[in-house]
């Protein structure tokens, strides 16, 4: 088990090195790469091009950036913002975080509880609803929904005054306030969150509900509600929970649309500015957390199949 | 055998002719025949697939059904005048298409237009300067706007065109003429009957409304439809082709090719597609092709892992040994043995790809990464319309339901697809 794991690390570290080599050297092609993040005062230029090695072969310049970052913890300045991108970055997470927690924690039971439901009740009225709701939403953008959503609420019904989500300075003044404002967004990440887990919770539930074991399980005389907590959905969570742990690693990347539509400072809106902007260093320094998150997240999703289902064997040789 | 059973008693049934098999009576049903019929019997996947159709078909025909085009130096400054028209179609009044719109100004501004224009005055709740709303026929406000309260700045061969037409037709189309001025015409003019006259506008009814531009929103969506269909399907089909081949080949082969592309893809996989096309549309610049290219770099991983492990599924089995026995080379083993044993699995996979692209395409253009330059995408219709969507709701509305039917439509269809080739997995969701 020790050794897997320990194998599957190093393999991640060499897919991760090869990946971030690549958009590295890509970034370092741009036609305008140059010009635009050494500017054009000289002695920054100089300073700039001595610590990013220009001119010297790709592989030693990849080095230097990756000395520089274990050495300074330094991503780069990013040209916009004229900070350096991990300070901007460290700034930014946690704000994508604190609106993903929320309907990351909530929708786990709403999404299961629905799923059950369903799955329970299938082919009934229950079912036929809860299914239509989660068809609906799994194929209607979310940026429709959140765009729906601010229109109706605030346009229309005038719950809230605004659409967009509060900076911090406004939850000093008036604390009820900043807290509704993120009401909108956290629907709109709660809905998709939910109709998700819904439609693998009930098909991996129905599944399992149709096999012989459930069968032995009532007639050695488990009611249904035993044989469907202990058996079944015992049963129906191991191709699920490992995506739900991963998806905690997740709650970092913020999403690009929600924090568009409701204008969140977080990770996702300041990669769509530095887009906007060719900011190199900035779009460098978010693909790369990027990456490394997402290969981290299938890292955690791999292991934990194998500690949640015993009979999923670690490594397994050929097959 | 007893005794009183006499040979004699024994009479041969069938003698002179020579019994067949009989024919089969009813029709024999194919693999696909089959899905067919199960198919049918799905009554929202059906009605999904009408839709899925007419939407396509739309997206074919709907952009020159109601073009409407002003031609000529000065066309944007018309299509300009015409911007933020909300819609309006004949007929359909009843359902919000009645070309009203909210506007906000003093009360006398409202007061001063001639009877028709407005409404209604909600005078109940003005704001803080003395502004109140009103509701107003937004057309003929445009038109007595237009027409009575700004000048209108002419080229001499507009002039003399319309002086031409007027004579024609014993019409009035300048109301007020201020001479030659810098070179060209200032005049107050008739403007909607302006422009019926001179570009043949008769019929100033924009079903969906128009845009910032000017430009009819009918037009434009079905545009933006075609654009957002066609690279969903280039994309599938290069993905499909690429996975498919990549997929037999290293599930068929096995072995050392089966190592190194399985590497190469675990490689390719760790890549984010943002990064991808972050990245490319940056060093190429927007273009369709470019975002094609982008979504074929890594989306061929899926195709060619279903693929894969399907090919692993068959290829031992008997009927592909006897094939191989028979004399039958590996091509055609791969083509016409095992394919067909795995296409049921690969076009339901395929038919949900479909709206995935859509989507993806739709996401980035809304969020402007994705951004060409003098094309419109339904994605960023939406982005535009939600810039303005507190006082022309129906820009951002419109690509929002086309949007919507169409992911739907496109999920119910598959969804029904995979149900009908794979009948074990039904209901299974």
């Amino acid at each position: 088990m020790r050794r897997y794991i320990l194998q599957r690390i190093a393999l991640i570290f060499v897919t991760a090195t090869i990946i971030i080599f690549l958009v590295f050297v890509f970034i370092k092609m741009l036609p305008n790469y140059h010009q635009a993040v050494l500017g054009v005062d000289p002695e920054t230029r100089l300073l700039l091009e001595e610590r990013e090695g220009y001119g010297k072969p790709i592989l030693e310049q990849f080095w230097l950036w990756f000395k520089n970052i274990v050495e300074t913890g330094s991503l780069g300045m990013s040209l916009k913002k004229s900070r350096d991108v991990s300070a901007i970055l460290m700034d930014r997470i946690p704000v994508s975080m604190k609106l993903n927690i929320t309907p990351y924690l909530l929708g786990i039971p709403i999404g299961i509880g629905l799923g059950i439901l369903a799955a329970l009740k299938k082919n009934k009225l229950t079912d036929h609803f809860v299914s239509t709701g989660v068809i609906i939403f799994i194929s209607v953008p979310s940026f429709v929904v959140g765009t729906m959503l601010q229109y109706y609420v605030v346009y229309v019904w005038k719950w809230l005054d605004t659409p967009f989500v509060l900076p911090t300075v406004d939850f000093v003044v008036d604390y009820w306030r900043g807290i509704t404002s993120y009401i909108m967004p956290v629907t709109v990440l709660l809905i998709g969150q939910v109709a998700g887990l819904t439609r693998i919770t009930r098909a991996e539930l129905t599944e399992v509900l149709t096999s012989e074991f459930m069968l032995l399980c009532r007639t050695k005389g488990l009611t249904r509600g035993q044989a469907t907590l202990r058996h079944g959905l015992r049963n129906a969570m191991v191709p699920i929970a490992p995506g739900l742990i991963g998806g905690f690693i997740y709650i970092m990347a913020g999403s690009l649309i929600i924090e568009r539509i409701f204008r969140v400072p977080g990770v996702g809106s300041v990669y769509l500015e530095a887009f906007q902007n060719f900011d190199y260093p900035m779009i460098m320094g978010y693909l790369m957390f990027f990456t490394v998150l997402g290969l981290f997240t299938v890292l955690i999703v791999d292991l934990s199949y194998g500690l949640i289902d015993p009979r999923i064997r670690m490594g397994g040789g050929k097959r | 055998m007893s005794d009183n059973l006499k040979k004699e008693k024994f009479v041969l049934v069938q003698s002179e002719t020579i019994l067949y098999d009989e024919s089969i009576k009813t029709k024999s049903i194919g693999y696909y025949k089959d899905a067919f019929i199960r198919f049918k019997k799905n009554k929202a996947s059906v009605v999904a697939a009408i839709i899925l159709m007419s939407l396509v078909f739309m997206a074919i025909i709907g952009p020159n059904l109601k073009e409407y085009t002003l031609v000529g130096e000065n066309a944007q400054k018309w299509a300009n005048r015409l911007d933020y028209l909300p819609p309006k179609a004949a007929g359909l009044e009843w359902l919000g298409f009645d070309g009203q719109k909210e506007l906000e100004g003093f009360p006398l501004r409202f007061e001063e237009l001639p009877e028709g224009i407005v409404i209604e005055v909600y005078s109940d709740n003005p704001n803080a300067i003395g502004q109140v709303k009103a509701l107003v026929d937004y057309y003929a406000y445009v038109d007595y706007y237009y027409s009575n309260d700004v000048f209108t700045s002419l080229l001499e061969s507009e002039y003399e065109l319309i002086k031409e037409i007027e004579a024609e037709k014993g019409i009035t189309i300048i109301t007020y003429d201020n001479g030659l001025v810098n070179g060209s015409y200032r005049v107050k003019l008739n403007f909607f009957l302006f422009l019926d006259e001179v570009y043949g506008m008769d019929n100033m009814n924009f079903w969906f409304g128009t845009d910032a531009q000017g430009r009819d929103l009918f037009t434009e969506i079905w545009t933006g439809a075609r654009l957002s269909l066609a690279i969903a399907f280039g994309v599938s089909s290069i993905n499909i082709i690429i996975g498919l081949v990549i997929g037999a080949i290293s599930g068929y082969y096995g072995g050392l090719t089966d190592l190194i592309i399985e590497r190469l893809s675990e490689i390719l996989s760790g890549l984010p597609f943002l990064a991808i096309l972050t990245l490319l549309l940056l060093r190429y610049g927007n273009s369709p092709w470019i975002v094609i290219l982008a979504f074929t770099m890594t989306g061929w991983l899926g195709i060619s892992g279903l693929t894969r492990s399907q090919f692993y599924r068959y290829k031992n089995r008997e009927y592909v040994l006897a094939a191989r026995t028979l004399g039958a080379r590996d091509p055609r083993i791969m083509a016409r043995h095992i394919f067909p044993s795995a296409v049921g699995t690969l076009i339901t996979s395929l038919v949900l790809y479909i709206p995935s692209v859509i989507f993806a395409e739709a996401t980035y253009s809304f969020l402007g990464i994705i951004n060409y330059a003098k094309l419109t995408s339904v994605g960023r219709l939406l982005s535009n319309g939600q810039e303005v969507m507190k006082t022309d709701f129906y820009m951002v509305l419109f690509p929002a339901i086309f949007i919507s039917l169409l992911m739907l439509s496109f999920n119910l269809f598959g969804n029904g697809l995979r149900d009908a080739f794979n009948p074990s997995l039904r209901g299974v969701e």
